[in-house]
């Protein structure tokens, strides 16, 4: 009877279902709006850092504008000649120099400190400079 | 009931689905697409530019003569020559080991040249001083006349001088009773003045040895000078034993133009075609 009963009870009015489904609709589909901007706002900021940086990057442009071996002591001056500013050492034999990274901004230049290096005149040095990028730059120094 | 019930539910989710994905094309995707992009394009000109700069690089091309202002004097006079097809723009003048003991920013337009106040050194002797450039894109170019040297007397520059080459005999000189005996003079001229000359060497006899000779002339400093060269013609009928001038000129090829230029010069002395029919 009871059966019986609930078989002949109407469902919930249509407008009320019409309102729970669309409801259901609206919260699922701004979950994943909100999702989705989330993740593309992200993906597209990663996206252009790493086309700035890779523009950087080919962008550096820089020399080892001259070497002089004073004493015992090996200084070089590095022009950054480049529209982007760079973080530069150097490398001679098998030695970096120097500890922290020299930071020459747009189209300046910087004499690096002095390398206390041991050489004899007519020795041939090649001078690495290399920037925190990966870019290089070589110059061959003979010793006076 | 059940004719207007489901029909209008179907339709409702379809269009708020429909919605919610447009929606979710321009307000995510699109914008992405377009950072994207803009990065891309930032990327290209960016290449573009340093493509240029390295081009523009590559075309630079100065020429730096440096010289003293006199033997003793301890100034120097720097000309910077620009034989590029670009503009450059000197922003560093090194003085051997040292970039800021002359400050300079100087713009050099193509094809042209521009000579800097001259400015003393700290001269003593046995000093050497190498001097350089650089310009703005990254250039370094070395003094064209080499390391300058300082002695007890002063500057240590280059020998000057003009070496002339004597023509090669030919039938037509037998001919005409030409002899193998030259003579060169030598005159300095005043570069504003043609007409103001110093004789630097009176008639000087060069013999022609087998075929061609050449003689060198010392001399003590650059500029313009007047090279006269005469041969020696025998007797011949009619006509008494002479010299007769084959070459007498100012010009481009007889200017010492050290130290934008050669200290050495040698002059050729090329005989026209004209003297075959020229009566001595």
């Amino acid at each position: 009877m009871k059966i019986e009963r609930l078989k002949k009870k109407k469902a919930i009015s249509p407008v009320i279902s019409a309102l729970i489904l669309s409801a259901a609709v609206l919260a699922v589909g701004g979950a994943i709006w909100a999702f989705s901007q989330g993740a593309m706002t992200i993906s597209a900021e990663d996206y252009a850092e790493s086309v700035i940086e890779n523009t950087n990057t080919i962008s550096e442009r820089f020399i080892v504008e001259h070497v002089a071996y004073v004493g015992s002591d090996l200084k070089v001056w590095i022009f950054n000649y480049g529209k982007v500013d760079i973080e530069v050492r150097f490398q001679v034999g098998s030695v970096n120099h120097p500890q922290d990274w020299i930071e020459i901004t747009a189209g300046g230049f910087a004499e690096v400190p002095p390398l206390s290096y041991t050489a004899n005149p007519g020795d041939e040095l090649l001078i690495r400079a290399y920037t925190r990028r990966g870019n290089n730059a070589y110059y061959r120094f003979t010793v006076p | 009931m059940r004719i207007i019930d489901s029909p209008c539910r179907r339709g409702t989710s379809t269009i708020l689905g429909t919605i919610i994905f447009i929606g979710i094309m321009f307000t995510a995707v699109i914008p992405m697409m377009l950072v994207m992009r803009q990065a891309d394009t930032l990327h290209e000109m960016r290449n573009h530019e340093v493509g240029s700069l390295d081009d523009e690089r590559s075309r630079e091309l100065l020429n730096l003569y440096v010289c003293p202002v006199s033997l003793t004097s301890p100034d120097v006079k720097v000309t910077i020559v620009n034989k590029g097809d670009v503009p450059a723009h000197v922003v560093k003048l090194w003085i051997n080991d040292d970039p800021e003991q002359i400050p300079i920013n100087v713009e050099i337009p193509s094809l042209s040249e521009v000579v800097l106040d001259s400015f003393p050194l700290e001269t003593g002797p046995g000093k050497e001083y190498d001097i350089r450039a650089t310009t703005e894109r990254g250039n370094v170019f070395l003094s064209d006349n080499g390391i300058l040297r300082y002695d007890m007397d002063g500057w240590v520059i280059e020998s000057f001088g003009i070496t002339v080459i004597i023509p090669f005999r030919e039938d037509w000189m037998v001919a005409k009773k030409w002899s193998s005996n030259f003579n060169v003079t030598i005159w300095k001229v005043n570069e504003e003045d043609e007409d103001d000359q110093v004789l630097v060497y009176p008639p000087t006899e060069v013999i022609r040895a087998i075929s061609a000779s050449q003689q060198f002339f010392p001399l003590k400093e650059a500029g313009q000078y007047r090279i006269r060269v005469g041969v020696w013609v025998n007797n011949k009928a009619g006509t008494s034993a002479h010299w007769h001038n084959i070459y007498d000129k100012i010009n481009a090829d007889t200017f010492i133009s050290w130290p934008a230029g050669s200290a050495l010069i040698t002059v050729p002395i090329v005989t026209p075609q004209s003297e075959h029919d020229h009566t001595c």
